[in-house]
């Protein structure tokens, strides 16, 4: 239950940043409307959103609306934040969802391959692929795959509206470099399962093979594979924002890269928390997996 | 040398790795229902050769020469899955670390389940029930629970009677057991090893024990064999092997066999030679006390010195 004062120093960070950037929210707002900018409107403008009251006074009101779910208005659009990402969010997630099952349902099997047929022909065919895919840059691979199968076959739209049709290339290069990384981590965690006397038990009492694999050592590799899964939940966010803007994909990334260049401060904040939110779940998510997965976290949890 | 047929027959086996022999040519035959100890200090290739059996030999090693014969079977000729049918289901293998040789993250009972449904259609609740029975058979109390643990939750010598058990449940003909109760302390070893020989008694199956341990061999074993350096030095009748030893190595090991208070006595003087040498002689002989001048130029063939009885030495 460490994750609320880890939540809470986040929002201080949060606030203190943007407390501290050298450019003025109520200037911002001003231009943003489009009101002319002088020394008085400037002055109504920071008494009114409260810009002249002391840091912790400023802070507390803003994580007391925080609490609310208000995360205050967007300058530029005039409409709340919370609106504005609930918007988002969902492309955001679905994106990174079926990066992450792309993900799994690739590099699982392809790993599994490359460990039992360890230094045979698909292990290096394997791990040429997987040097190769995960040296690529995300942006790189977006721009290969826009060129081919957007502007030479014409099999996808160069820009992206939101529709599943649209959400496979994105979602490719999502989840290339994850792909690469993933199998060639599954390839080690099963290599270093099958090296372990239990396996050598299990075959010497004539346990079918298939057994070996799929019942022990995948199962036991599991532990390994939801944590790396978990730990890369916090690349993947980061990384759709990149591929949003490529894709023009209609997600936070994208929204939030465009308040940055408007220095739009709430959007900005907003995005940070929920993102922090997301990644501080997802954390507390893999550790509770973890413990169902092992046995001896498991009981000892139950005996305590 | 002749050989009898009997259920397993180990002729001239050769194992090695990329850089040196570990296994330099071994024979002996084990009969139905036989108890044969393997003795020898730990790093002589007792455990290799155990292992060769099962063609289930750790990365680098293989079998280089000889033949193995299971109840006429030409082992070495097996394809791979008529290999697997026999393991576990006619020849079984019982491993020194029982802890190590479970899955952690799987009950007792499944390892059962796995073992059994690996050599037959057997419904889970006949298969448990089965498992059960031949625990308790091994004077493990409360065998339902057994089933339902995982190995960490049980003892050492638990574990090992898990995987005596285990072993046991397809009522295979032939037992390899690396020193099956070295991890165990004295009074606990004691009482697994008078379980196993409970359970062989019931099941008829011959045992090929390997131990550092010439006690435990000296209250088991029916047929003691002596090994050294890769090679068998001397081999035989229980009561004549560690009566009227053949060979000085034997007599040394005899000699360094605790008493019953556990106190050490007088180990072998020197120690084992690594893998990589060489002897143009007995590979005994830098370490022996009674060597004579012919022990460093030729290396002594078996001999035989009784009844059955037989020692690789010079003086024999």
């Amino acid at each position: 239950m460490q994750l609320i004062p880890i939540l809470i120093g986040i929002t201080v960070i949060n606030f203190g940043i943007m407390y501290l950037s050298p450019s003025d929210p109520a200037e911002r707002q001003l231009v943003l409307r489009g009101i002319m900018v002088s020394p008085e409107t400037l002055e109504a403008m920071r008494a009114d959103m409260g810009l002249d009251r002391p840091f912790w006074v400023q802070y507390g009101r803003w994580s007391l609306n925080l609490l609310k779910g208000d995360l205050g208005v967007s300058f530029a659009s005039g409409r709340p934040v919370m609106l504005e990402i609930w918007e988002c969010l969902p492309y955001t997630v679905s994106l990174a969802l079926a990066a992450v099952i792309m993900t799994m349902v690739v590099s699982i099997p392809l790993g599994l391959l490359a460990a039992v047929r360890q230094n045979g022909v698909w292990d290096y065919l394997i791990r040429v692929a997987t040097f190769v895919g995960g040296t690529m840059p995300g942006f790189l691979v977006g721009l290969l795959l826009i060129y081919v199968f957007a502007l030479r076959l014409r099999w996808q739209p160069v820009i992206s509206d939101g529709s599943l049709r649209s959400m496979i290339l994105p979602t490719i290069t999502l989840a290339l470099a994850m792909t690469c990384k993933y199998i060639r981590q599954i390839r080690a965690a099963i290599l270093e399962e099958l090296d372990k006397e239990y396996v050598w038990g299990a075959r010497a009492r004539g346990v079918k093979e298939r057994y070996v694999i799929y019942r022990n050592v995948l199962k036991n590799s599991m532990l390994t594979i939801v944590t790396l899964l978990g730990l890369s939940v916090g690349y993947l966010l980061g990384g759709t924002a990149i591929v949003e803007i490529i894709f023009t994909w209609p997600g936070m990334g994208k929204r939030v890269m465009e308040a940055i260049n408007m220095r739009d401060y709430p959007v900005v904040q907003g995005y940070v928390i929920w993102m922090a939110i997301i990644f501080v779940s997802v954390n507390l998510l893999t550790d509770l997996s973890y413990r169902l997965l092992n046995p001896r976290i498991r009981l000892s949890d139950e005996v305590a | 040398m002749p050989m009898t047929q009997g259920l397993l027959t180990i002729d001239d086996i050769r194992v090695s790795s990329a850089r040196h022999e570990i296994v330099k040519g071994v024979s002996l035959s084990i009969g139905q229902g036989e108890i044969y100890g393997l003795a020898g200090e730990s790093g002589c290739g007792k455990s290799t050769l155990l292992k060769s059996v099962t063609r289930l030999l750790p990365p680098g090693l293989r079998v280089v020469g000889g033949g193995l014969a299971f109840d006429g079977i030409d082992l070495l000729a097996l394809p791979p899955e008529g290999m697997r049918r026999l393991r576990g289901r006619r020849l079984t293998f019982v491993s020194q670390n029982a802890v190590e040789a479970l899955n952690d993250s799987r009950t007792v009972g499944a390892h059962f389940l796995e073992t059994m449904r690996s050599h037959g259609r057997i419904g889970r609740k006949e298969a448990l029930r089965q498992a059960a029975e031949l625990m308790a058979s091994l004077d493990l109390s409360d065998p339902g629970r057994i089933l339902a643990s995982y190995p960490f939750e049980l003892s050492g010598g638990m574990n090992q009677r898990v995987l005596i058990a285990l072993a046991m449940v397809m009522k295979p003909d032939l037992i390899l057991a690396d020193e099956p109760t070295s991890a165990l302390d004295a009074a606990v070893q004691a009482q697994v090893v008078a379980e196993m020989m409970g359970l062989r008694e019931r099941y008829r199956a011959a045992i090929l024990i390997v131990s550092h341990n010439l006690g435990v061999l000296a209250h088991m074993a029916e047929t003691i064999g002596v090994m050294y350096a890769g090679l068998l030095v001397e081999r035989g009748p229980k009561g004549l092997v560690l009566g009227l030893p053949g060979h000085p190595y034997t007599r040394a090991l005899i000699a360094a066999v605790p008493d019953l208070d556990g106190n050490m006595r007088d180990s072998v003087q020197g120690s084992p030679p690594s893998p990589g040498e060489v002897f143009p002689g007995c590979p005994f002989a830098p370490r022996c006390p009674e060597a004579l001048a012919a022990c460093a130029g030729t290396p002594p063939a078996l001999r035989q010195v009784g009844d059955g009885h037989w020692a690789a030495c010079h003086a024999a």
